[in-house]
């Protein structure tokens, strides 16, 4: 079963955003960029750090070890792995291989304490960019990002808009994404949308 | 509002955290021995200080995990932050610690008094 290869996962089609985002498009000097990351693999990945082997088997899986700082996230083309507490991890994979990462990564710790629990679809991704991407998060989050103690590789678990989220600095530009429930997702594109107004809001698919 | 200092998470506005009551309230080892009387101290009385208090806190909004906090409830003044699983590192919270009605408290003797054993 084990060895059984895993079919990749197809698009459902569906996410919670689905029948919000009906218009792409808007102005090409806007001040925000926003769009839905969909159907991002989504993994919690717990483990004790201080146990070499867990260290040295999710690094074979992930090709890097997984970050010890607290509120920072290490990336490469397919799995970012965000810090989420001293013994806890958020992996994301690309649309579809969640499944067979899940699979590698209990292989791979079959020997070492750990979970690993898929919850893709517990959640989605708003990736929030542009000049003006800073000052619409400070509209609705006490986290200090200014640019002085917040960088790209910085992440942090807040809440934004009163709705709980996983937020990461992707770029320069600067580009967070914004992993929130699912069932917070209508109301936080929502605010976004509101709170990004002034600036001219960009809705890329 | 208080800005608190997450162990891991660094200084975080007060709306992240919740309040878990009470540090330091040991179960009692062999509750069987004790009388109702004295089992009400561990599981009722709580310390109600004007003044050093020490209490716990979980970062709900982050990393979700739980601290000890030595307070002043009358200049919500937070003196020191230390992991649950230790005792106060600061002179004023040790020396509170060693002048709380607990550490005299019926529990804690028979707790003492079974480790000893």
């Amino acid at each position: 079963m084990a060895n059984a290869a895993l079919p990749k996962q197809k698009d459902s089609g569906i996410s919670p955003l689905d029948k919000l985002i009906k218009v792409i498009g808007g102005a090409k000097d806007s001040g925000i960029f926003l769009k839905e990351c969909r159907h991002t693999g989504k993994l919690i990945l717990r483990g004790d750090p201080s146990n070499d082997l867990f260290m040295k088997e999710t690094s074979k899986v992930l090709a890097y070890k997984l970050p010890l700082t607290p509120n920072t996230f290490l990336k490469n083309n397919e799995y970012t792995s965000v810090w989420l507490g001293p013994d806890e991890w958020l992996v994301n994979s690309l649309p579809g291989d969640e499944s067979l990462l899940e699979r590698d990564l209990n292989i791979a710790l079959t020997d070492v304490h750990h979970s690993v629990t898929n919850v893709s679809d517990n959640s989605t991704i708003i990736q929030l960019s542009g000049p003006n991407a800073r000052s619409v998060i400070m509209k609705g989050c006490a986290v200090d990002i200014h640019p002085r103690v917040f960088n790209p590789g910085d992440a942090f678990q807040s809440n934004l808009a009163a709705a709980s989220v996983i937020m990461w600095q992707l770029d320069l530009i600067p580009t967070f994404n914004i992993m929130v429930r699912a069932s917070f997702a209508s109301y936080l594109w929502k605010w976004l949308l509101d709170a990004g107004a002034e600036f001219g809001v960009q809705i890329q698919q | 509002m208080l800005y608190i200092k997450c162990p891991w998470c660094g200084y975080r506005d007060d709306a992240e955290f919740h309040y878990g009551g009470e540090a330091h309230i040991k179960r009692p080892f062999d509750a069987d021995s004790l009388s109702d009387e004295e089992f009400s101290e561990y599981l009722f009385q709580k310390s109600n200080t004007k003044g050093l208090t020490l209490e716990r806190w979980v970062h709900t909004s982050g990393c979700r995990k739980w601290f000890n906090v030595l307070r002043n409830t009358v200049t919500n003044e937070i003196i020191e932050v230390y992991p649950s699983n230790q005792l106060p590192h600061s002179k004023a919270g040790k020396e509170y610690y060693k002048s709380n009605w607990r550490r005299q408290s019926a529990t804690e003797r028979f707790t003492i008094l079974q480790a000893e054993k």
